[in-house]
């Protein structure tokens, strides 16, 4: 394999993991948002 | 008298075999109902692109260049962006992420199932692709046709025909897709496990505040990610702000219907032969498999994972549906629940995971602009 295909895959291994790691980040933040909303506002029967 | 017979003498065998590309896409369309709205106006494209000297392509004649429609249209809506974020928009509009509020746990299988992004992203390295290439085709991972558009479109244009059409064809063949990798990765006791739930309802306020909130946190984070989420939270904010009702379904039918036409037909302009009979269209068809076999695997094994810490258990296929391709994964989960138990009624945590696959593919998608540089 040569250097130039090795450095890419390197590059592509970091973004990985930073992508899955932040992905994961945002869908916790928005895990927590969405309980805090639905807290402090919650459904009544005769809504929606 | 020549001029009229200008087409069949200049066309190539490589231009006719574009056009049985193109006829095949028409085939799937109609015939076998595969993403008709998409597939229908890209195959028919192909054939009008690789007619020769089409006039649907800048030409130049006598020295002179002459604007053709496609072309245009591929400048003023593919490369400006414009027809995938208006696509956004109604797709957004067609969200209801109250099921979400029901069970919101189930929203880490919206990043899960994002997993075969990055996979085919490394596997494409390892195939030679450049970084930004490999990043373009991994996102036909995102299950999501404008995500794979918008990204595509920044990162490798001159793939573009290729990573549309894999990203559409692969949506649609889901229900064979899924069902053997959830099989493989789960036990028969697994995917019998029941969950259960409530049906409560979820305030107008929290339904509005969500797409607000959302759009704001993701932007102080991730501003490249903006224009995706953004309009795809505007859409649902129309939808759910319930002032706009007749604009809201104008989104979800008028602005979806016409806008997937153009987008559909300028796409086929990056079809011609010389740009898609390559080996690399081969490849990114074969990764482009990869990638929801991947993000299929990532979000059940996600889901086993989990339940080694919850004492509530999860359904580990329902982390198959944390893709994006809403509403035919959450569908295919069910319908395998149901094979296993008939009394065993998945729908509702399986449209959970799958909206959350909504959010994930588009976040994947502004990550991945805002990481590959």
């Amino acid at each position: 394999m040569s250097e130039t295909v090795m450095r890419i895959f390197k590059q592509a291994l970091a973004v990985t993991g930073k992508g899955m790691l932040a992905l994961f980040a945002f869908m916790l933040l928005f895990f927590i948002l969405l309980v805090l909303v639905d807290r402090i506002f919650p459904g009544k029967e005769s809504e929606q | 008298m020549e001029g009229l017979f200008i087409g069949f003498t200049a066309i190539t065998w490589k231009q006719l075999l574009m056009m049985a590309v193109g006829g095949l896409l028409i085939y799937l369309a109609i015939k076998k109902e595969y993403e008709p709205a998409l597939l229908l106006p890209i195959g028919f494209g192909t054939i009008l692109v690789n007619i020769p000297y089409s006039s649907v392509l800048d030409q130049v004649e006598g020295g002179q260049k002459i604007t053709g429609a496609l072309s245009l249209f591929f400048r003023a809506g593919i490369l400006t962006e414009i027809f995938p974020l208006l696509i956004f928009i109604a797709i957004g509009a067609m969200i209801d992420f109250s099921p979400l509020f029901r069970k919101p746990l189930l929203l880490l299988f919206g990043a899960a199932a994002q997993f075969g992004i990055f996979f085919t992203m490394m596997a494409a390295a390892l195939f030679g692709f450049g970084l930004k290439e490999a990043a373009a085709i991994g996102i036909i991972g995102s299950a999501d046709g404008p995500t794979s558009i918008y990204v595509a479109s920044r990162f490798a244009r001159n793939l573009l025909g290729p990573i549309s059409v894999a990203a559409y064809s692969y949506m649609a063949l889901v229900p064979i897709i899924q069902p053997p990798v959830i099989k493989l990765l789960t036990s028969r006791r697994e995917r019998l496990i029941r969950m259960d739930g409530s049906q409560r309802k979820i305030s107008r306020t929290t339904l509005v505040l969500f797409p607000i909130l959302v759009t704001v946190l993701t932007g102080m984070f991730a501003p490249t990610a903006v224009a995706l989420i953004g309009f795809l939270m505007f859409g649902n904010l129309v939808r759910e702000c319930g002032v706009l009702k007749k604009l809201s379904l104008a989104a979800q039918n008028e602005l979806a219907s016409l806008v997937t036409l153009l987008l559909g037909i300028t796409i086929a302009s990056t079809m011609t032969a010389d740009r898609f009979l390559q080996v690399s269209t081969l490849f990114i068809i074969g990764l482009g498999l990869c990638a929801f076999i991947f993000d299929t695997a990532g979000g059940v094994i996600f889901a086993k994972a989990m339940n080694l810490f919850l004492k509530k258990k999860v359904n580990p296929m329902i982390g198959a549906a944390g893709i994006s391709a809403f509403p035919m994964s959450a569908r295919v989960i069910h319908t395998m629940g149901l094979k296993e138990d008939p009394s065993n009624y998945l729908l509702m945590y399986a449209v959970s995971a799958n909206v959350s696959g909504q959010i994930g593919s588009v976040l994947a998608g502004g990550l991945i602009l805002a990481l590959v540089k």
